[in-house]
């Protein structure tokens, strides 16, 4: 099937849910206000998904929003690879539950940018198709596992101590505290953020160096184990700041000393490497 | 660090302390030319005679030539009298204990350490170090019950864990590994407790301080006269 056959059989789908009641509302993308862009939709009737669409400009990923429409019933979603493991990790942190969600699982072949640049999180992305979903639409596309998934890491690593000291102090002053990053992720999904906290608890509403590398390192920690790998945090960053660089780092170490592990990938996982030990883990402080 | 390109405080008393600052920070006489990376010359300096027509006007001081590089790799020479401040996460059950029979056996270490007692080591989020790094801390120090003797049975193994991931990410992001280590230290092992901080003290004095304006820096306008230590 081709992508604008998926798109039909889409909207099709969509209506009928929509129709039946099944779903509540259904969450897609329509049409932006520029050629080649798209913007999220959320269509509570079977007219409104008439405009969705599917197409190489779904940049989106739509799985933070089910949080905020699960309240209204069903959620009825499109879903990829990046945006299905995003509805997983919600699960798991139990943000929603299995029930709130019906997924229309697609296979992506990667997304492009307002200039048709191929967008740099769909260059590497490990898992173009959906993988939970209640029924698949098409077929599914041919899974090229990217190498140099930790080239960013490495090319830093390889710099001297100083010159990643420099390297980092120029990317927390270019961070100016908008919290894109934090909006955008699936795993960031705390009621109470430490950035929002009125008081000055932690971390000020100061916007230098001291306080932008707190919300960076802090924000890398409290993901933790849990990050996807979706890319969307340095997708939207104002600022163009290596984001996945340090998201990866950690995912690296990771799996370096605890062994391999994917988040996301499947409902009711226990492997998560932060949230268990063993007794025979690395040990470097005596 | 003071945003010098303007931005948030943008008024003209702020910018003019942020020139004094930059000033003071890049002063040669203060400095010591161990430099080791980047280059710093007068050039580079606002105002300094230097060719700008070619530079935008948004462009901040850090991004000229030679300043950023130069700012974060120099040595800065810290007066004599600089004592290095570490802080020490104990936890109560086996490092605070070991530190208090380090005093009642009249053990001589170094007095830079100041103890923070937890519970135990798994208290220790790892906003706490950046919290003490920020705040003027040269270095810290998280000390535990050795693997398998936690009092609370598993803490410790989460602290391996999480500090195992955090050492390497604060490290990835430039910090000197000696500023941050954890290390086990049981109830019994008040001589480990010395050597430990013994050591970890005489790496900072010669790593110097983390904050480079180490003597304070107080601003024309409001300074009383003497050091605001």
């Amino acid at each position: 099937m081709t992508m604008a056959e998926v798109e039909q059989a889409v909207r099709t789908r969509a209506a009928e849910l929509l129709e039946s009641g099944e779903v509540a509302t259904f969450l897609g993308w329509e049409n932006g206000r520029f050629p080649h862009q798209t913007t999220p939709l959320v269509a509570s009737t079977a007219a409104q998904a008439e405009k969705l669409v599917w197409n190489e400009y779904c940049v989106n990923t739509l799985a933070k929003y089910t949080r905020d429409l699960a309240y209204r019933g069903r959620v009825g979603i499109v879903v990829r690879g990046c945006d299905s493991r995003g509805i997983v990790r919600l699960i798991n942190d139990k943000e929603i539950s299995r029930d709130d969600v019906y997924l229309i699982g697609v296979g992506c072949p990667g997304m492009r940018d307002i200039n048709d640049a191929p967008l740099k999180k769909c260059l590497e992305c490990r898992h173009k198709n959906a993988v939970l979903f209640d029924e698949f639409i098409g077929e599914k596309v041919d899974e090229v596992t990217p190498d140099g998934r930790f080239a960013e890491v490495e090319a830093v690593e390889a710099m001297s101590q100083k010159e990643r000291a420099a390297y980092f102090e120029r990317v927390y002053s270019k961070c100016i505290r908008c919290y894109a990053c934090r909006d955008v992720c699936p795993c960031c999904t705390c009621r109470e953020c430490f950035v929002d906290a009125r008081r000055e608890d932690w971390v000020g509403k100061q916007n230098n160096l001291p306080e932008n590398r707190f919300y960076g390192i802090t924000r890398v920690m409290h993901i933790g184990d849990r990050c996807i790998e979706c890319g969307e945090c340095e997708r939207v960053c104002p600022m163009d700041l290596p984001l996945m660089t340090m998201n990866r780092k950690v995912i690296r170490d990771m799996n370096d000393l605890f062994g391999e592990f994917e988040s996301g990938m499947e409902i009711g996982e226990t492997k998560e490497k932060l949230m268990t030990y063993e007794t025979s883990d690395p040990e470097e402080f005596m | 660090m003071p945003m010098v390109d303007g931005g948030f405080h943008s008024s003209r008393k702020q910018r003019k302390r942020d020139e004094e600052l930059l000033r003071y920070r890049l002063d040669p006489e203060r400095i010591s030319p161990d430099v080791v990376s980047g280059t710093l010359n007068d050039d580079a300096l606002p105002g300094s005679g230097h060719n700008t027509e070619q530079w935008p006007d948004d462009m901040s001081v850090w991004e000229m030539p030679g300043v950023a590089d130069a700012a974060s790799t120099m040595r800065f020479k810290a007066p004599d009298s600089w004592k290095p401040r570490i802080v020490a996460f104990c936890c109560h059950w086996c490092t605070y204990t070991g530190a208090d029979l380090a005093g009642l056996n009249r053990m001589n270490y170094p007095a830079d350490v100041r103890v923070l007692r937890v519970p135990c080591s798994g208290r220790i989020n790892p906003q706490f170090v950046i919290e003490a790094l920020n705040k003027g801390c040269d270095a810290v120090l998280v000390c535990g019950c050795h693997p398998g003797d936690c009092h609370y049975v598993s803490g410790n193994y989460y602290t391996r864990r999480r500090m195992l991931i955090f050492k390497r990410l604060l490290e990835f992001e430039g910090l000197e590994p000696e500023r941050f280590q954890v290390r086990w230290i049981s109830g019994a092992e008040a001589g480990k407790f010395r050597d430990t901080v013994t050591e970890v003290c005489e790496q900072i004095r010669k790593l110097g301080p983390l904050h480079k304006d180490e003597v304070p820096f107080v601003p024309a306008d409001l300074a009383k006269g003497g050091d605001r230590a």
